[in-house]
């Protein structure tokens, strides 16, 4: 012991030295994986102290907020304003009306926790439209030269028109437990009409058939109506505008 | 006096050893405590930085996660499917001209008291008019220059409608209703909104008042467009 205290004696700077240098050693290591120490530990942290910070402060602050929603809400900003209705005069002539039937298979699924099948509902429905085919009159080009009055007109287009007044529902399917709410089921139904209308005027405006039929009929049906309006005595010639550079 | 000079010596160079240690030991310390104080602040400054990207990005992830498997769930109890087959029942060549599209909106209410339902829905509704041209009579009087046309009053020939549900509201205490109720609902604004679109389109005399305006337009800038190169050229067009 005396030996030990003797030691200390004789060589405490040397000691304290040693004691700072391995601080200094270790503090330099500190400093090294401060860094990463630091990212780790506030991963750690921070999901539980965000949710812990943020509850705390929105409840702290629910009253005022509320009250500030509150104001807002009851503000009215929410206040849309749209033309209801339109008037467009317009010359198109109808070329080829194609009568339409469509029959609609409708099916409907809902949460059922005791078996895989989800099938709510079903239904088959048939309503009856027309596609439309008109030639805009007002895109018709006229040049004239001294024998022949030229015209050019545009391509037919196709519209569908469904009357909804025709809509008959042929048959339903309907599960007796488990069946959904009402609000889904108008949704559901609200959903298929707008992808049924999409679907029929898609594959109608696709059918080359019935476009070329139009496109005849175009071309016969306004040769007629101008010759008979046609004071000039001249032959009157009705052609397609070929590229958009012609319009 | 040598040996007494040699002790000093070597006890001056004991003293510098030490000052130098104790130099070393201060600048170590002082080193070390610059060190700690600034780990703190380097760590406490990546805990932070690390700590609102961490918290982002696994909020963010774990709200896909969830979203994604949830709506794959909903879609997959809710799944609506159409199998839509079109029929063309008819052909037939038409020379009918349009000469007025009217767009409206009105609303339709279906509420089901009985049921606590409570349900409104807008119907946008477009009217097509039309002055049919296989009818017409055509007088040309090339020696006074002048056409008349005298063709049938313009009439609605189209109807179209669109339905949607603006407001809802299933008050009853059980909530006991279905799929099938929903869709007989909505089923019920379509005929209704179709009927009362009809009604609005056929009997609103200014639309047709405005159709025959458009209708005599339309025509005599036909007649006008044909006729380019006639001189004073006066064109009538009249109703019947």
């Amino acid at each position: 012991m005396k030996k030990v205290v003797t030691f200390f004696q004789n060589h405490w700077e040397k000691i304290v030295a040693l004691i700072a240098v391995i601080l200094l050693v270790i503090s330099v290591v500190v400093f090294v994986c401060a860094k990463k120490s630091g990212e780790v530990a506030g991963d750690a942290l921070a999901v539980g102290m965000g949710k812990a910070v943020g509850s705390f402060e929105g409840i702290k602050d629910a009253s005022e907020n509320y009250e500030a929603g509150k104001e807002e809400g009851l503000g009215a900003k929410d206040t849309e304003a749209e033309f209801a209705s339109e008037i467009r005069k317009i010359s198109k002539l109808q070329v080829l009306v194609a009568g339409v039937k469509v029959e609609n298979f409708h099916k409907q699924n809902s949460t059922n926790p005791f078996s895989k099948d989800k099938l709510a509902y079903a239904s088959l429905t048939v309503q009856e439209g027309q596609a439309v085919f008109t030639v805009d009159l007002t895109k018709m080009h006229i040049k004239e030269n001294l024998t022949t009055i030229n015209v050019k007109i545009p391509e037919p287009e196709c519209e569908v028109y469904i009357d909804n007044a025709t809509s008959e529902v042929i048959g339903t399917y309907e599960r007796t437990l488990f069946n959904g709410t009402t609000e889904n089921g108008l949704k559901g139904a609200e959903n298929s009409e707008k992808e049924m209308r999409e679907k029929i005027n898609e594959k109608v405006k696709k059918n080359s058939d019935l476009h070329n039929q139009a496109k005849e009929r175009a071309l016969a049906q306004v040769t007629e109506m101008l010759n008979s309006v046609n004071t000039t005595g001249k032959t009157i010639d009705v052609t397609f505008i070929e590229e958009k550079g012609d319009e | 006096m040598s040996d007494k000079k040699e002790i000093v010596t070597t006890d001056s160079k004991k003293v510098i050893i030490r000052m130098i240690i104790f130099i070393v030991a201060v600048i170590a310390l002082v080193a070390s405590f610059i060190l700690f104080i600034t780990s703190g602040s380097v760590a406490l400054n990546s805990a932070i930085k690390s700590s609102e990207e961490t918290f982002l990005f696994e909020k963010e992830k774990t709200y896909e996660d969830f979203k994604e498997t949830f709506m794959e769930l909903g879609e997959n109890n809710h799944h609506v499917s159409n199998r839509v087959d079109i029929d063309i029942t008819s052909i037939k060549t038409d020379n009918r001209l349009q000469v007025l599209e009217v767009i409206n909106t009105e609303y339709i209410n279906c509420d089901e008291p009985d049921e606590k339902i409570t349900a409104w829905f807008e119907v946008k509704g477009k009217g097509i008019y039309t002055v049919n041209m296989e009818a017409a009579e055509y007088i040309i009087d090339n020696r006074h220059s002048t056409v008349s046309v005298r063709v049938p009053k313009p009439e609605l020939a189209i109807t179209d409608s669109v339905v949607e549900n603006k407001f809802f509201v299933d008050d009853s205490i059980l909530k006991n209703g279905s799929v099938a109720k929903g869709s007989r609902l909505y089923e019920e604004a379509k005929v209704k909104g179709a009927n009362v679109i009809k009604e609005e389109f056929s009997t609103n005399t200014d639309y047709y008042e405005i159709a025959e305006e458009s209708a005599e337009i339309a025509i005599s800038n036909l007649v006008y467009e044909v006729n380019q190169g006639v001189k004073d050229l006066k064109v009538t067009v009249e109703f019947y």
